[in-house]
């Protein structure tokens, strides 16, 4: 290989954002038996691919609720409330994957984002609000420590509050 | 290998042994340079640390390992591996991490504003909490406004809890 082709390679690399790209490989396969669309990948990181870098449509806001802090079911039909520092508001539904979307042509929001998860009577608001990350698996990721937060939950006490039942098939 | 250069390859390293032994040693080089740097005290941190920690120190922020400024506490970061972020409150150690993470941002400017009252735009937190150097968490404070005197007041030794309780207190935007 010559130089010169050696520096147009390394050049044409040096586009790329390789913290990214291993980020996204990180995430692996699709789940097979689940085709890519809005049903694809709960619980994972959605805008490191749903992004302008990420090569697929961007989202604003997204992530899963599931059941409990114990529980990897997802919960569909939760209302998802947000409200941004200037007091603009956008709510969305979670789907049977447990997922939500905010496409920024829906919302413009302005950070900090407080967010509020609300199905039947249950209520559960997250104690901070969102400055950066718009993929709620950025913080909620599993298993809980010392950075992470854990996955999004509605049920905080099954004791208390009534896991509610799916309406999905 | 050559001759000649075989001989400068043995004589820079025979340079290099000698070296050590010809260079001021650490005491006689602290001893000729006042090396004191003056910081905040950290027994004034905590207030200032919560106000940080409701304003930037969010897990998506600088609640996170790889931040130069990283600030630890509950809501965010935590110092201890069996604490999680909504675990136990903001420990005596998790302000200290914090305040050391802070001073040591840029020690010889703090030092500057904190003992001369120099122009505290000079750090870098200053300019990015105001929005006048470019911050990915956008414009946090305006001049005067609580959390901008919580920081400066602190910064210029002028520490002044109030402003940084209103911060902690501030209300946010609720969706009724």
């Amino acid at each position: 290989m010559s130089l010169g082709t050696a520096l147009l390679i390394a050049s044409a690399m040096g586009c790329a954002d390789p913290v990214l790209d291993e980020a996204i490989d990180a995430l692996g396969p699709e789940a097979s038996g689940v085709p890519t669309g809005p049903l694809h990948r709960p619980g994972q990181p959605c805008v490191l691919c749903h992004s302008e870098a990420g090569n697929a449509p961007p989202f604003l806001l997204a992530g899963t609720v599931f059941v409990d802090a114990h529980s990897l079911t997802p919960i569909d039909d939760v209302r998802v409330d947000f409200i941004d520092t200037f007091g603009e508001t956008f709510s969305t539904t979670t789907n049977c994957a447990g997922s939500f979307i905010v496409r920024p042509q829906e919302y413009s929001a302005h950070s900090p984002i407080w967010v509020s998860l609300r199905r039947d009577e249950v209520l559960r608001e997250m104690e901070t609000p969102i400055y950066r990350d718009g993929s709620c698996a950025g913080c909620h990721s599993d298993p809980l420590g010392t950075a992470s937060a854990g996955h999004v939950f509605l049920i905080d006490d099954p004791e208390v509050e009534q896991a509610p039942v799916s309406r999905c098939p | 290998m050559p001759l000649k250069l075989a001989f400068a390859a043995w004589s820079g390293i025979g340079l290099a042994l000698l070296m050590p032994c010809c260079a001021p040693s650490l005491e006689e080089q602290t001893s000729t340079h006042d090396t004191t740097l003056a910081a905040p005290a950290p027994d004034s941190f905590p207030e200032v640390g919560e106000a940080l920690q409701q304003s930037c120190a969010t897990l998506d922020c600088h609640g996170q390992v790889g931040r130069a400024l990283r600030i630890y506490g509950y809501g965010g970061l935590r110092l201890s591996l069996l604490d999680t972020p909504l675990g136990d409150p903001t420990s005596e150690l998790e302000y200290l991490a914090s305040y050391e993470s802070l001073v040591n941002l840029e020690p010889e400017v703090l030092s500057e504003v904190f003992t001369w009252q120099a122009d505290p735009n000079q750090l870098s937190l200053v300019r990015k909490t105001r929005g006048i150097e470019h911050h990915k968490g956008g414009q946090r404070a305006i001049p005067g406004d609580a959390l901008d005197r919580c920081i400066v007041l602190w910064l210029t030794d002028n520490f002044d809890p109030d402003p940084c309780t209103d911060v902690v207190n501030a209300e946010h935007p609720t969706i009724e």
